[in-house]
């Protein structure tokens, strides 16, 4: 088993001054979710980290904070935090949905929603509510704070702008002024446990003059989880029926495309996209909420 | 090197434990402390034989870290007899015929502790969703999922809640059925 020191700060401050010293050769440990499995995965090879700094006692980290117009999720927050706020708030729901469906009871309980952002897998389900909701990560060093939108942070799979020795404090994102609706599908092998093979989030956010402000964003299919600009301006603009949903679905096709090229699994998946990106768009106007299930495939 | 000196609650009651910095909470417990109902599957967090009871909540005992339990509260499928006497819900898995050989089973007990202490008459899909981190490759589910239903129905509740009083069952007589 790989060797290596852990300390348990007891407050940021400590933490981030513990790292800075340790720059580059520590790892930040949260739910260990990620971490762990990867450290068994090295059995054998030469050590990547001298020692963790486990962020789990950092209590001001975990919460979740909701004013009028912003809402802050602390990094420490687990997905079973998020499944247990209470429901009603829009932005809150789609990610309570979307924890709902990744990897099992175990892992929710454990697994935060700041590691699985750093951590920043192709496939992460975070992301796609996420960029939707127009996130933006803080990330704090000895050094001071600053602040980047999700969109910015993910620079390519497993890969983010993070400068250790900073940690992710904090995701927010505006509030929904008035009426918002959403919905989320997630497809992989199994139930529950299943990395995803394709997640859709859409949310629509209802506009002063009676129109919506349409947000589409599109997980595990490209190399960094993204928004589908234009798909969203076409339904702003034409309007969220029947016919502009067909094409948008196509429209949503040829976004991934545009990005992955033709790809062996391109006759498969991109069919696959505009039929249930249809299906996600056709259940918002149909104001569905589908059953608390992954879709298999 | 053994330098970490933990310190820890695990089935009621407090413990001073001499580890190692990179050992997890399962080697703790099943090399320091002798509980070796926490099984290890796979220790990558995908199968849930090492379920175990953090703070209540269900986790997976190969995916915490030693340190990372300080001052936190365990329990494992030991907790669950009192003394002879077993808990409802593992008599239920015994008559409902959900142990075959036995590795997922201490896993499965403590997620339906788990659900059960939040859940006090949960749906079949429930269950079925809180043990969906849990995997067996002998029973196909059905039983476990029968032996959760069972241990509801039975009117001195489910595991965890000590001092109900139960009429003591010895699992060698359902064996002779």
């Amino acid at each position: 088993m790989l060797e290596f020191a852990f300390i348990r700060p007891k407050t940021l401050s400590d933490a981030l001054k513990e790292l800075e010293r340790h720059h580059g050769e520590w790892k930040v440990l949260a739910g260990g979710t990620d971490l762990l499995p990867s450290v068994r995965q090295r059995w054998g090879e030469d050590p990547v980290f001298r020692g963790v700094v486990d962020i789990t006692g950092l209590k001001e980290l975990r919460g979740v904070w909701v004013q009028d117009d912003v809402i802050a999720v602390g990094s420490l927050t687990t997905f079973s935090d998020i499944m247990g706020l209470p429901q009603g708030i829009p932005e809150l729901d789609i990610l309570a949905r979307m924890s709902s469906e990744m990897g099992s009871v175990q892992i929710r309980n454990r697994a935060t929603v700041g590691g699985n952002l750093v951590n920043a897998s192709a496939c992460a389900d975070s992301v796609p509510p996420l960029l939707a909701l127009d996130a933006f990560v803080e990330l704090a060093s000895v050094e001071g704070t600053r602040a980047l939108p999700l969109e910015e942070f993910i620079s390519a799979p497993g890969e983010t702008k993070i400068k250790p020795p900073e940690v992710l404090t904090r995701i927010y994102f505006p509030r929904c002024k008035l009426r918002a609706e959403w919905s989320y599908m997630k497809m992989g092998r199994r139930n529950s446990g299943a990395r995803s093979r394709m997640t859709i989030a859409v949310l629509r956010l209802a506009t002063e003059r009676d129109g919506w402000q349409s947000r589409i964003a599109i997980g595990a299919v490209t190399p960094t989880a993204m928004r589908l600009r234009s798909a969203e301006h076409l339904l702003d603009t034409a309007g969220w029926n029947s016919d502009t949903i067909c094409r948008c679905a196509g429209n949503s096709r040829a976004e991934v495309e545009a990005v992955t090229g033709a790809r062996w699994s391109s006759a498969y998946k991109l069919p696959v996209i505009e039929n249930v990106m249809r299906r996600v768009l056709g259940s918002v106007i149909r104001r569905e909420v589908s059953s608390n299930r992954v879709v298999t495939i | 090197m053994k330098d970490l000196d933990l310190r820890m609650r695990v089935n009621g009651k407090d413990v001073e434990v001499l580890t190692s910095p990179n050992a997890r909470l399962i080697d703790v417990l099943r090399e320091e402390l002798g509980l070796t109902s926490v099984k290890e599957g796979c220790g990558v967090g995908e199968c849930g034989a090492c379920t175990v009871l953090m703070d209540g909540e269900a986790v997976n005992a190969c995916l915490v870290l030693a340190g990372q339990v300080e001052g936190a509260s365990i329990e494992t499928a030991e907790s669950l007899e009192q003394g002879d006497v077993l808990d409802p819900l593992q008599l239920a898995f015994i008559e409902a015929g959900s142990v075959q050989c036995g590795y997922c089973t201490p896993g499965m007990l403590m997620s339906s502790v788990a659900l059960l202490r939040k859940k006090k008459d949960p749906t079949r899909d429930e269950i079925r969703m809180a043990l969906a981190g849990n995997l067996c490759r002998c029973t196909g589910y059905v039983q476990i999922v029968e032996a959760v239903v069972r241990a509801v129905q039975t009117e001195k509740g489910p595991g965890g809640q000590k001092g109900s009083k139960q009429a003591r069952s010895d699992p060698r007589d359902l064996l002779q059925a």
